[in-house]
């Protein structure tokens, strides 16, 4: 058997698969970019004809995160700030607890875009946005000062002036 | 030389080439929203839900046979063939084109009840009848809503062709066209047990007609137990099913772990000592029935990894109603070889409305091995024993003489059963005394109090 | 001062009375089940026994046989009595017939010598006394309480059971099954520290067949089928 002959007609095809392969998934990425920016644009649109001003860029990229298992240790400490280059924010746990421990949880989980947080806040007449952000958050009210451990999912991190809300970035 | 080159970058080329191959397949299967894992191609479930039907958790409490002569003999709790049995009378004579329900008297029930050969089927939980007779027969039969929930099941000797039920607060004859031989039938699918039940009135000597066993079953042993702790990260799983992925899970110091979905619209949690509650705000649905939605708490309970939940048996349901939603709550209890498991809390709660789990709380018990096998002290003797510790704890106050306490206690006892107490580490083998809603455990062989319910 | 005589004897056997009355001590056992002097049907009877103060107690269940002479053989053969030609008012008198014979005679005396006439036919422990003047043939009318001739036998326990109160108050309880129809005697023996009959509690109670008839006229006030349906139709309009 001629292997040379065999070989080169394998690079052949798989240079081609590769070729299609790879055209279709840049189109993909380019659709879906432009599908996001025209839905980015029409939701600041939509946000200024309700009386909210976005003072920024809408992240257009689309992304899937894992939902993380918190652990948390009482007293203050040098706690976790972020995971992956994704800030982590912690509400109502004051120095009583610090993060000690990130660990994944499960698989990923789609990320809704963050124009669905933009729409969400047309609620809130009158303001301007002047970030939007992704994080993970949770909510440690209830329980701050007593250790133990804790879920934080993707939320949009929205800051208005000097005020803060929060979007759930995630569809269950 | 050339050549040997040449072969050597197409070898490179080649694998490149398949690797870049695989990656932009990955990116491609990953762009369709799913990660890619072995587990997904090869199924694997790690765990095995038990599932338990009706006929194996709504049993009577008691089965009572009687000759008529003030006396009555129990069948084997662990048996159920003769509620089988029984169903299967009732429903060839609800079956017949002409079936007449009436109401009778307390004393015509009692009548054919106890002076007449009988069979009694005393039910752990009231069931609504027309629901019952769906159940059992395919069809309503013409029995109305409105003669509300069964809490006894009769034949008699005195009429072949009816049987008979007790209700909250009515007695109701139930007249057929066929004549059936239902008691014969009955018995003898029965595995009838030596113990005997006789009136408090006959064997303590004061008025009162509930039941107090003479002789016990034998083989009966105390038993080394805790409470069940399932994996509970695979109950969560199945609980919440598909948003397990954006279930908040929290967990403090001392064991106890809750699992919350949307901003505790969902919620389970787990306590260290292994018992669990859930709870799931219901807005709409539809009440499918008694049936139906015992079906579903019955669903719910059977989410577990290998608990054998037949070994629950329905002890209470009771219909719930909002002002949207209509439902049932339905309580379980665990059982040992037929003898009721009694600790602090019920084994199971389960609240349906609409169709649907909205409360659950459940606290189970596994056994590890028996101990030696008990003697059966004579019940009456316990109440004896223990009628002056009881007269204080029900009034408050000392009694002036053993026999005004004896007297007190026998009058008001409203029944007498052997039951497996939750206490200590242990299931304890004691009498229940019960006076209304007071209990009173005692031990089986030296009469020993160990606690007031 | 015969007649003072007269007046402290009445008063000494009054204060004796009152004595005995009010210084009467509580029952050291009593006899719950069966009830005294009844008559019960079917094929079981239970026994209890209310036992108090930490006394012991002995409780034997006697069958009450009767002796029937073969009218051609002259042989005398024990048999079970007839309950069905018991009434109640008959067990009161065998009841007192028998209190009045245990008065006049310790426990011990109880077992007489066999008469002459009767086959001696019984189980290992009988042994039969036999009123003077009786007729040697049973009647099948009711026989006065004064003509019964009895044989004591035991029940089927291996032996007469023995049970001592834990407490203030304890009960035994037991359960005989397969009973014939016939005359039984539940004897309650009080025993002393020293394990002897201090005092002798006793109920007779009767055991018939369970009547095999049936009585038809539980249901016979129940209205018929097509009136029980109006009568409810018109309930549920009138609502």
């Amino acid at each position: 058997m001629d292997w040379s002959r065999t070989k080169s007609i394998m690079i052949a095809i798989l240079l081609v698969c590769d070729l299609v392969l790879g055209g279709v998934w840049l189109k993909e990425r380019h659709d879906e970019n432009r599908d996001i920016a025209a839905a980015n644009a029409a939701a600041v649109s939509y946000a200024e004809n309700h009386g909210v001003s976005v003072n920024c860029d809408i992240p257009s990229a689309s992304k899937r995160v894992y939902v993380l298992s918190l652990s948390f240790e009482e007293g203050e400490g040098p706690g976790k700030t972020e995971y992956r280059n994704i800030p982590i924010e912690v509400l109502g746990s004051g120095e009583r607890e610090h993060l000690s421990e990130i660990k994944k949880k499960g698989s990923k989980i789609e990320v809704l875009p963050a124009y669905s947080a933009v729409l969400k806040s047309v609620s809130n007449r009158g303001f301007s946005i002047d970030s939007i952000e992704l994080i993970y958050l949770v909510d440690r009210s209830a329980y701050s000062g007593q250790g133990g451990q804790d879920t934080a999912l993707p939320y949009w991190k929205i800051r208005a002036g000097s005020n803060y809300y929060y979007y759930a970035a995630y569809s269950d | 030389m050339q050549k040997g080159i040449t072969e050597k970058v197409k070898n490179v080329l080649l694998v490149v080439l398949f690797v870049i191959t695989i990656l932009l397949l990955y990116l491609s299967w990953n762009k369709t929203g799913r990660d890619f894992s072995v587990s997904e191609i090869i199924p694997f479930s790690g765990r095995t839900s038990v599932y338990v039907s009706e006929s194996d958790i709504v049993l009577p409490r008691l089965v009572l046979f009687t000759e008529g002569d003030s006396g009555w003999s129990v069948g084997n709790p662990e048996d159920k063939k003769a509620f089988e049995a029984a169903k299967k009378k009732a429903s060839e004579l609800l079956l017949e084109t002409s079936v007449v329900v009436s109401e009778i008297s307390e004393a015509q029930y009692k009548t054919v009840s106890e002076q007449y050969a009988s069979v009694r089927f005393i039910m752990s939980a009231a069931l609504p009848f027309s629901e019952f007779c769906v159940n059992i027969c395919g069809r309503s039969a013409g029995i109305s809503d409105s003669i509300g929930n069964m809490q006894e099941l009769a034949f008699s000797e005195a009429t072949k062709d009816s049987f008979f039920i007790k209700t909250d607060d009515k007695y109701y004859r139930i007249l057929s066209d066929i004549q059936t031989d239902a008691l014969s039938e009955i018995r003898a699918a029965s595995d009838i047990t030596q113990t005997r039940l006789y009136s408090a009135s006959k064997i303590l000597g004061r008025e009162n007609d509930a039941l107090i066993p003479v002789g016990a079953a034998a083989d009966l042993a105390n038993i080394n137990a805790e409470i069940y702790a399932f994996n509970e990260e695979l109950l969560a799983e199945e609980v919440f099913g598909d948003t397990f992925d954006f279930v908040r899970k929290i967990s403090d110091k001392f064991g106890n772990t809750t699992y919350m979905y949307s901003y505790g619209a969902k919620r389970l949690a787990v306590s260290a000592d292994g018992s669990i509650e859930y709870k799931e705000d219901i807005s709409s649905g539809e009440s499918g029935g008694f049936y139906s939605d015992l079906e579903t708490a019955l669903q719910f309970l059977s989410l577990t990894d290998s608990f054998d939940a037949g070994a629950l048996r329905l002890t209470g349901a009771e219909e719930l109603s909002t002002s949207r939603l209509k439902g049932y709550r339905f309580v379980f209890n665990q059982f040992e070889k037929g003898i009721a498991v009694d600790s602090r809390e019920d084994a199971a709660v389960i609240e349906v409305l609409g169709g649907k789990v909205s409360y659950a709380k459940r606290s189970l018990v596994s056994y590890t091995h028996a101990e030696e096998e008990r003697i059966v002290n004579d019940a009456a003797n316990v109440i004896a024993q223990n009628s002056s510790n009881i007269y204080y704890l029900l009034t408050d106050e000392y009694p002036e003489d053993g026999n005004l306490a004896f007297n007190y206690v026998a009058g008001k006892i409203t029944s007498v059963d052997p039951v497996y107490y939750f206490h200590g580490g242990k299931l304890l083998l004691c009498w229940r005394i019960s006076v209304g809603e007071r209990r009173f455990y005692c031990d089986i062989e030296t009469g020993e109090a160990y606690g007031l319910v | 001062m015969k007649h003072r005589a007269r007046i402290i004897s009445f008063v000494l056997a009054l204060c004796m009375l009152m004595s005995s009355t009010v210084f009467a001590a509580a029952p050291k056992a009593s006899i719950v089940s069966p009830s005294a002097d009844t008559v019960v049907s079917g094929d079981s009877l239970l026994i209890s026994v209310k036992v108090a103060d930490k006394n012991s107690v002995k409780v034997t269940v006697f069958e009450e046989l009767e002796t029937v002479t073969d009218a051609k053989t002259s042989k005398a053969a024990l048999i079970s009595v007839n309950p069905s030609l018991l009434t109640e008012a008959d067990l009161k008198a065998i009841s007192s017939d028998y209190s009045a014979k245990s008065d006049a005679s310790s426990v011990k005396e109880k077992e007489t010598p066999v008469s002459d006439n009767a086959a001696a036919e019984s189980t290992s422990t009988a042994a039969v006394t036999e009123e003077k003047g009786e007729s040697q043939t049973a009647s099948p009318a009711a026989i006065p309480a004064s003509t019964k001739k009895y044989v004591y036998t035991d029940i089927e326990y291996t032996s007469p059971a023995g049970f001592t109160a834990s407490g203030e108050l304890g009960f035994f309880t037991k359960q005989l099954t397969g009973v014939k129809p016939g005359l039984y005697r539940v004897q309650v023996d009080v025993l002393d520290a020293d394990g002897k009959t201090a005092e002798s509690i006793v109920n007779f109670v009767a055991v018939k067949e369970k009547p095999a008839e049936a009585k038809t006229d539980i249901f016979e006030t129940q209205q018929s089928g097509a009136m029980t349906f109006l009568s409810n139709l018109l309930k549920s309009i009138f609502k």
